[in-house]
């Protein structure tokens, strides 16, 4: 499926095309019909984006207003005064919705409206207690009205104030309520087919997911961040993959941030001193990352990536069981090798699919490999030289392999 | 569009004003109600990103010796007796379990558990202030102030004031 961009893209050459005579109009359609759009379809407007921005804008200079605590007026008038400007404002939303469908923009406002409210009476009675609370009351202030009006902005505002939440929250107590922002912000994602939203819903979700590991690692001093987090979230990547690969209106989103992720995820293990301490600190079959990592990866293979999830858990399972910090170098170079595979993958799938994107990344990740492993020496002098050869010839062997495929095709 | 659709979304926009007079009844309560005690305090100055400016307030009771034969963890409830001395309160005593409604106490909850003491927050440690008035006061009450607190008979105390004050370093 392609993504809106080059799906706008293709139109306006069709259309080219159409006017120049080059195909008849029939089949432009049936050409444009394949791709899943048609010579009628509207062109992307930045009218919807930059509108919601602004929404954002004259959201925080309330939020500032507020903040600025000046003394013009009572604390009350300004209090009344905001009570009503998000009544007035939801109210002009929801005639709007009822009438023409819209009165998203209003709802967005609105709810900044009420969360200037909640702010403004933490500030007129000196509240000092827990301010996450504060948050708390305004994304479930948020949830119904987000919920009937499935408004887009007003579910990506209520996820953020969650979010915010839940990353002030979780130092005192494990944010249990976050799984109720991110149904919402799902179910808008998926009534509306907004892939950004859903996007970001999986992301929080995969931060919650860290969270809640942390509280079961949880000592007297609170949450703990222990090396089994390492493991849950390769296990989170290979869903995301597994997520990515399935069609639906929402994987362009996660799809094209997979081998940035993958990236991301592989860097730390091409060092030896991660490694070393991944080694010396996951703990065996006790440790509840690996069993987290574990359902992940069971999730990923009933979602259509068996092997991948099968040779990661064989992995993780290895290195819980197995592994000794003594190992660390050569997992080290076994990262290092892999993170070169994948990336000469992503080159070849990008030149070949005309994906940009994925060949920089490729790209990138190769130079990022050699800049570090020349500073890091991996190995010492001889053992990096020794890796720069292997890695030589493995893009060596694989340029000469696809020139002779190409040909023969 | 549904007519049950309507009186639904009707009702989810009242929610949100139901919400902020609750918060408000619930903020105003223990100034309805509260009997005003003096705490000795230091003011310190940061910003809120979500509230703004406002004046931090350090208390003597905030840091409270560890009462004997309990264990009390981070997210606790605490309850500090409280005994007048001259014109400010001080602490008389920690307890884990609320007192008997007939003594005058504090409700706090735990924020830590070091060096032997508890770190409490009573929920009056922000006063808040237009940025020039934070620093002023901030200024005028670096050698400690008085805060004018009420406290509501189930321990929850609500800022009134913060004013300048003798002997009251905490």
């Amino acid at each position: 499926m392609l993504s809106w961009m080059r799906k706008n893209l293709l139109r306006r050459e069709t259309r080219r095309w159409v006017d120049e005579g080059l195909v008849e109009p029939f089949q432009a359609e049936r050409i444009l019909s394949r791709y899943g759009t048609s010579l009628n379809d509207a062109g992307p407007s930045a009218l919807g984006l930059l509108t919601g921005l602004a929404g954002l804008f004259a959201g925080l200079a309330l939020l500032l207003l507020v903040s600025a605590n000046w003394e013009q007026l009572p604390r009350l008038a300004r209090f009344a005064g905001l009570v009503t400007l998000t009544a007035v404002l939801n109210g002009w939303g929801v005639l709007r919705l009822a009438r023409v469908g819209g009165g998203g923009g209003l709802l967005f406002l609105g709810g900044f409206a009420y969360g200037a409210s909640i702010m403004l009476t933490g500030q007129m009675y000196h509240l000092g207690e827990h301010f996450p609370n504060g948050l708390l009351l305004w994304a479930l202030g948020l949830v119904p009205l987000t919920v009937l009006s499935t408004g887009r902005l007003l579910a990506l505002q209520g996820l953020a104030v969650a979010v915010a939440w839940m990353l002030l929250e979780y130092r005192f107590a494990a944010p249990w309520l976050m799984p109720l922002f991110l149904a919402v912000a799902f179910w808008v994602a998926r009534r509306r087919r907004v892939a950004g939203l859903a996007l970001a819903a999986l992301a929080a979700t995969a931060v919650w997911l860290n969270l809640m590991l942390a509280w079961v690692y949880a000592t007297d001093f609170g949450p703990q961040a222990q090396e089994g987090m390492i493991s849950f979230n390769l296990g989170l990547l290979v869903l995301a993959g597994a997520l990515a690969a399935r069609p639906g209106w929402w994987n362009a989103g996660v799809g094209n941030w997979m081998p940035r992720l993958t990236v991301l995820a592989i860097l730390p293990f091409t060092f030896v001193d991660g490694w070393e301490h991944y080694l010396a600190y996951a703990w065996t079959w006790l440790d509840p990352g690996l069993w987290a990592a574990l359902v992940a990866l069971l999730a990923a293979a009933l979602l259509g990536r068996p092997l991948v999830a099968l040779a990661v858990a064989v992995l993780l399972i290895a290195v819980h069981t197995g592994g000794v910090p003594d190992q660390a170098l050569v997992w080290a170079v076994a990262a290092n090798l892999l993170l070169l595979l994948l990336a000469m993958h992503w080159m070849r799938r990008g030149l070949l699919d005309g994906e940009g994107g994925l060949y920089v990344t490729g790209l990138i990740a190769i130079l990022t490999l050699a800049l570090l492993r020349y500073l890091d020496l991996i190995g010492g002098y001889l053992g990096a030289a020794g890796l720069f050869l292997v890695m030589a010839a493995l893009l060596f062997v694989a340029g000469r392999y696809w020139r002779r495929r190409e040909v023969d095709s | 569009m549904s007519r049950r659709w309507l009186i639904a979304l009707l009702a989810a926009v009242l929610l949100q004003p139901v919400v902020l007079g609750g918060l408000f009844v619930y903020s105003q309560y223990p100034l309805w109600v509260g009997t005003e005690v003096r705490l000795a305090t230091v003011p310190v100055d940061p910003r809120d990103l979500f509230r703004g400016q406002y004046v931090r307030l350090n208390y003597a009771l905030s840091r409270q010796p560890l009462p004997e034969m309990e264990l009390p963890r981070a997210g606790d409830p605490v309850f500090i007796l409280l005994r007048r001395d001259g014109a400010l309160w001080r602490s008389g005593g920690v307890r884990l379990r609320e007192p008997d409604a007939e003594r005058l106490f504090l409700r706090g909850t735990i924020d830590r558990v070091s060096g032997g003491e508890l770190h409490i927050r009573y929920g009056i440690e922000a006063w808040f202030a237009a940025p020039e008035e934070a620093l002023r006061l901030e200024r005028e009450l670096a050698d400690g102030g008085v805060a004018r607190v009420r406290i509501a008979p189930d321990g929850r105390a609500a800022l009134v004031a913060v004013e300048a004050g003798g002997d009251s370093a905490p």
